[in-house]
């Protein structure tokens, strides 16, 4: 596991309240929802360090990729409002009102020798309520985690719930040579290369505890299925037969699901890769792949060709039932089970392109949800609220990061090659 | 014919030497850089050199892209020169793993190459357009590449002879997003070993 240093990011003074504007919610079906808008003036500072205004930048950016927000430009803010202290009585929110801002975040930073100290105090510029309030500390090159937390805490004063700045990414890069599995922070920062082979390296899924790493690899000239332990690299499991095999995901620390195309048949496997004991999920003539399970292992989505183009079914594994989701179109592929168990999101082919769309989990309600393009890989985020997906458009593929209903895409900013298949880690 | 393929061939070659940058001598003495004050112009030149980091990286991956078309072009070379024959790729629909039946003179002919030249081994490499995930372009490939065996098998090869691989989407022919090069992907390639 790509070992986290969560340097003391300490809580002294923490408080929320319920904001006086209603939380903002998502509902992909209902109403569009409504962004607040919100300032983050420059955070004072006992010196001009640079740092504060890369952290101020960061903060405007994670809360502009949040989906929820509006972030007011900096060239709104005049120099009484940027010059105002960060204390409640020091602020007058009519300023702030007059410019249709409803959230105002100050901070105050120190810098003690290598160590950082971000006071944060975000208020309800309607009636001056104190919303929330954290002492962040860190040290000078943590800088980008404690932006990303305080982030996180933003979204959830006002949401009710975390955000996922702080989340990583694992994703496929196509460099020199080949395609490489890589990891890295949303925001691109701390970029680490988990696979070395120079050659095609593709479907990278990484066990819960983060201790493996599964894919399938051309290394050694044919699809091959392998599993190593990320930090010694070495390899725990492998599977060299003949045909196809890729790596899905995983059903708990040691079992993985894959599926091996060869012969007639496909067949959807679960192998415990430290006994090497495998179970068939389902075998079926022609074509299975993509399968994914809900939180409580009891549902399966998965895509098969069995009437003759790809489309997505659901599979009650206790009882064997198996429902056909998809009708619209002859191309279904790459289902994702929302966290929940309610929608799914899936690849599908339109003229020309291929998008990426939303259903509900019984395959009512259907929706494109991009414009144009191939668009692949669709995942849900933990928290169920955002698709991470690969994008590409006759150009440079990259991943890209969007709510749920489809709104606010934004690109993340990976490698200089061509990135794909993406995957969100906590 | 033969030799304006030749030609062709050493046309490609050289024009890609030509393209390839080379590198320029400097000296020691020319090289020293304007010492830098400390703060903004730090990051200024670290913001540089990501540019140029990210710059050389596309390069690369240009060169690469030229590499990768020399070890095709060297490819089919060495395979004329062992005096195996090219034989055309076969072409699928979107989607499908169904070989045409116009494909048929074709499998006869790869065939009898094959029952005459009792020492060859066949690979049949497996390839999809880009108008697909790359994991169920994966499974597709390999149906391709199997259903090509399948027909060969029953033109009378010994499927022992016969090697199937599946690249999904991964090595395009055609890098372009036109439908002539999708079709030009949607492919079975034929490869004596």
């Amino acid at each position: 596991m790509i070992r986290y240093i969560w340097l003391v990011v300490s809580i002294c003074l923490t408080f929320v309240v319920e904001p006086a504007f209603a939380k903002v919610s998502l509902d992909i079906y209902g109403q569009s929802y409504k962004k607040i808008t919100i300032a983050t003036p420059p955070f004072k500072s006992d010196n001009g360090t640079k740092v504060k205004t890369d952290m101020g930048d960061l903060l405007a950016k994670d809360l502009d990729m949040s989906g929820f927000f509006i972030v007011a430009p900096k060239t709104v803010m005049d120099k009484e409002l940027t010059d105002e202290g960060i204390d409640k009585k020091e602020i007058r929110f009519e300023n702030w009102r007059s410019l249709g801002i409803e959230l105002v975040c100050k901070g105050l930073l120190q810098t003690q020798g290598r160590g950082l100290t971000l006071e944060i105090y975000l208020y309800d510029s309607s009636d001056g309520t104190l919303l929330f309030a954290k002492r962040y500390r860190t040290t000078e090159d943590e800088w980008r985690r404690l932006v990303h937390r305080l982030a996180d805490d933003i979204i959830q004063a006002v949401t009710g719930e975390r955000g996922i700045m702080s989340s990583r990414v694992l994703f496929v890069s196509s460099g020199r040579q080949g395609k490489d599995v890589f990891v890295s922070d949303l925001d691109g920062a701390n970029q680490r290369k988990l696979t070395d082979y120079g050659k095609i390296t593709l479907s990278p899924s990484l066990s819960p505890d983060g201790k493996y790493l599964a894919f399938t690899s051309f290394k050694e000239g044919r699809p091959n299925l392998f599993v190593i332990d990320v930090e010694k690299k070495s390899e725990v499991y492998a599977n060299r037969e003949e045909g196809v095999k890729v790596p899905s995901t995983w059903l708990d620390k040691r079992t993985l699901v894959y599926t091996h195309t060869s012969g007639k048949n496909s067949t959807i496997y679960a192998v415990n890769i430290e006994t090497k004991e495998k179970r068939v999920i389902l075998r079926q003539e022609g074509i299975l792949a993509s399968p994914n399970f809900s939180t409580d292992g009891k549902r399966m989505v998965f895509v098969s060709d069995m009437y003759g183009s790809p489309q997505i079914f659901i599979r009650d594994l206790a009882s064997g039932e198996t429902k056909r989701l998809t009708y619209a179109g002859n191309y279904n592929t790459a289902p994702a089970l929302s966290p929940k168990g309610d929608l799914i999101a899936y690849g599908c082919k339109t003229d020309g392109a291929l998008e990426i769309c939303v259903m509900k989990a019984d395959g009512s309600e259907p929706r494109i949800l991009t414009d144009g393009g191939v668009n692949d890989s669709p995942q849900f985020s933990p928290c169920g609220r955002y698709i991470l997906y690969s994008s590409g458009n006759g150009k440079k593929a990259g991943i890209y990061l969007m709510l749920h209903n489809g709104d606010n895409r934004r690109a993340l900013s990976l490698t200089a090659g061509e990135d794909t298949q993406p995957k969100f880690l906590p | 014919m033969k030799l304006v393929l030749y030609l062709l061939m050493a046309a490609t070659l050289f024009v890609a030497c030509a393209c390839s940058p080379k590198p320029v001598y400097v000296p020691i003495s020319e090289r020293a850089s304007q010492p830098t004050e400390p703060g903004t112009q730090v990051q200024e030149s670290q913001a540089e050199r990501d540019r140029q980091a990210k710059e050389r990286e596309r390069a690369a991956i240009q060169e690469e892209l030229l590499q990768r078309d020399l070890e095709r072009q060297k490819m089919l070379q060495d395979q004329m020169k062992k005096g195996a024959p090219i034989f055309k790729d076969i072409l699928f629909e979107f989607n499908s793993y169904t070989v045409a039946p116009d494909y048929q003179g074709l499998i006869n002919d790869v065939a009898a190459w094959l029952a005459q030249n009792q020492n060859a081994k066949l690979t049949v490499e497996g390839h999809c357009d880009e108008r697909g995930t790359i994991e169920y372009n994966l499974a597709l490939g390999e149906k391709r590449a199997e259903a090509v065996k399948n027909q060969l098998v029953k033109a009378g090869v010994n499927g022992d002879r016969i090697k199937t691989i599946s690249y999904g989407k991964e090595m395009p022919v055609d890098p372009g997003h036109t439908e002539e090069a999708w079709a030009k992907n949607r492919r079975a390639h034929l490869k004596i070993d």
